[in-house]
């Protein structure tokens, strides 16, 4: 009989359940996205989507087992992501997760996000992808990682202010595309031309850094579109060509800091395997930049699969790790909200 | 029927099971740690404690709000997945009936306030109907706490955590002296007497739906609120 792990990931706006196999197969998914709730705000408002976890999250982990064709009583774990993220948020999660384990009597098994994120790689390529560089680009994240094994991260370099999908997104509202920023950015940049703006690259050139900086690319762009002083973004007419080369030009500026950040992280750590995951990893030019890097130099390129890019909980599958390890949590497991940052 | 009673709106929370109305044990939760870290566990000791397999719980019950917005999420994501996994009904009660319910016998009328931040208060006025059981005289307001105080009649009892604050935190004196306050031992909410409300409720043919039962929040989220002031101005 296999060993079944139901996990669930509320870390941030998508509310996310999954079942999967102490052997790491997925047998069902289910992501419920907040998207349309936060789209109005430009951004994810943490109190909303707090509140909507609570909404969906029986709906979510139901709808899962429904589809796995399990009944509760034959789950043996429950796993679940306690940081990092939104407090609000993951306390949702973590009260439903606990809740499980105290009606079934099964282990809780906690799950770092950011590792999860980087499982997803391993997932898809269903064969050991460590040790390896880890890059994880999203909403909340943009850091890289030495990982020794899926659940032995070195954290050497992150964002000092944004993270890359932050900047998609305040960069979207300024050009009046739509939210989430990174697709709609993508899709104007398709039309325009990257070399249009010479939008800054900060920290590229330091090579004694690994570290991120999208605050000053972020503002270039608003000064290029209403110069310095109180924007009114609300009020200008903006020439669709334009918009596609702002978009085309911010884009690869982004990608041209994760991809050489990356790089410079392979050189200097002398490994050869890189593994990409986050909600940006879905860039389809930040993916194509990374196979041609990747190439050049002779490293090994897992992204992760489109599905898996976003928060989802069959990377969760991490959780098979912690399992067979026998690694459980107390019932008094607390969450570790935040985001990482370098000061 | 079994009840397993649960209260997290206030800093301490508490669980409590019951048969039959009557409370069999209930339990203060851990006070040095937060709801979402000791709830579970209590759960999980009070159930050893009077020989119930979780199962055999029939009815979860919560405080549905007014409180803090982060002790509702933990409470209620408990009781719906429990009563979920258990296969029992679920019930949420309100915060302020709860605490009324710890008023002495001789109180026939009070006004409950809980805090809600940002300088207002939820408050309740209560009145014991014939079977003296409280019952809201008026629907629950949201309020800035001095039209609360401005607002109360010579004479009115007062009771809710808020009171923690006016008579011994920094803003006492504020309370004129013409009003009753209750000993301080009943101003919050005890999972006991959710446990009894639920009874009460459910016997009196009160259900809610395990899918859709969420918080009271008492208002929207500060994002939304400056929103709509933007659209209106």
């Amino acid at each position: 009989m296999p060993k079944y792990i139901l996990t669930i990931e509320t870390s941030c706006d998508e509310t996310a359940a999954a079942v999967v196999t102490e052997e790491r197969q997925v047998v069902a998914s289910v992501v419920a996205s907040q998207d349309e709730l936060h789209r109005r705000f430009g951004g994810v408002v943490p109190e909303i989507a707090s509140r909507a976890h609570v909404e969906r999250i029986l709906p979510v982990i139901d709808e899962t087992l429904r589809r796995a064709g399990l009944t509760l009583g034959q789950i043996d774990a429950v796993a679940v992501a306690n940081t990092p993220g939104l407090a609000g948020s993951l306390l949702v999660g973590l009260v439903a997760a606990k809740a499980l384990c105290v009606a079934i009597d099964v282990p809780l098994i906690a799950v770092d996000h950011l590792q999860a994120h980087i499982y997803a790689c391993r997932l898809a390529a269903g064969r050991d992808v460590f040790p390896c560089v880890g890059l994880i680009v999203s909403g909340g994240h943009s850091s890289l990682y030495r990982c020794a094994g899926p659940l032995d991260f070195e954290l050497l370099g992150a964002t000092i202010d944004d993270a890359a999908g932050e900047a998609f997104d305040k960069v979207a509202s300024m050009l009046g595309l739509s939210y989430p920023g990174g697709p709609s950015i993508q899709k104007a940049a398709e039309r325009g031309n990257p070399t249009a703006f010479n939008f800054p690259r900060s920290l590229l050139k330091d090579e004694d850094r690994l570290d991120f900086s999208f605050s000053g690319l972020k503002t270039a762009v608003r000064y290029t579109l209403v110069g310095p002083g109180k924007p009114d973004f609300g009020s200008l007419k903006l020439d669709p060509t334009l918009v596609s080369n702002l978009a085309a030009s911010f884009q690869e500026a982004v990608v041209d800091c994760l991809v050489g950040k990356a790089m410079l992280c392979l050189r200097k750590t002398g490994l050869d395997t890189l593994c990409v995951g986050g909600g940006v990893a879905a860039n389809a030019r930040l993916r194509q930049r990374l196979e041609e890097e990747s190439a050049r130099a002779g490293i090994t390129l897992h992204i992760a699969p489109l599905a898996l890019c976003t928060d989802n909980a069959a990377m969760g599958a991490i959780a098979a790790e912690r399992f067979q390890a026998g690694c459980f949590e107390p019932l008094d497991l607390d969450v570790y909200p935040g985001v990482i940052r370098k000061a | 029927m079994r009840i397993l009673a649960l209260e997290t709106t206030e800093r301490i929370g508490g669980v409590a099971a019951l048969e039959q109305g009557a409370v069999l044990a209930e339990l203060t939760l851990e006070p040095d740690k937060r709801s979402a870290q000791s709830l579970a566990p209590g759960i999980k000791r009070l159930l050893a404690q009077v020989g119930w397999a979780p199962v055999e719980v029939e009815l979860v019950a919560v405080t549905r709000g007014p409180g803090s917005f982060t002790g509702l999420r933990v409470g209620v994501t408990t009781a719906k997945t429990l009563a979920y996994a258990a296969g029992a009904e679920v019930l949420g009660i309100d915060t302020l009936e709860t605490i009324a319910a710890s008023a002495p016998q001789h109180v026939d009328t009070l006004e409950v306030a809980v805090d809600a931040q940002r300088g207002e208060v939820v408050a309740g006025r209560f009145a014991r109907d014939d079977q003296g059981h409280f019952q809201p005289v008026e629907p629950a307001r949201l309020i800035e706490v001095d039209a609360w105080l401005a607002s109360l009649p010579s004479g009115m009892t007062l009771s809710g955590p808020i009171l923690q604050r006016l008579v011994a935190g920094t803003e006492k004196n504020q309370l004129r002296d013409d009003l009753v306050i209750l000993p301080a031992d009943c101003w919050v909410p005890t999972a006991a007497n959710v446990g009894r409300l639920a009874y009460r409720h459910y016997l009196a043919g009160r259900r809610d739906d395990l899918w859709t039962l969420s918080p009271h929040y008492s208002r929207r989220s500060a994002a939304e609120e400056k929103w709509d002031q933007r659209q209106i101005s």
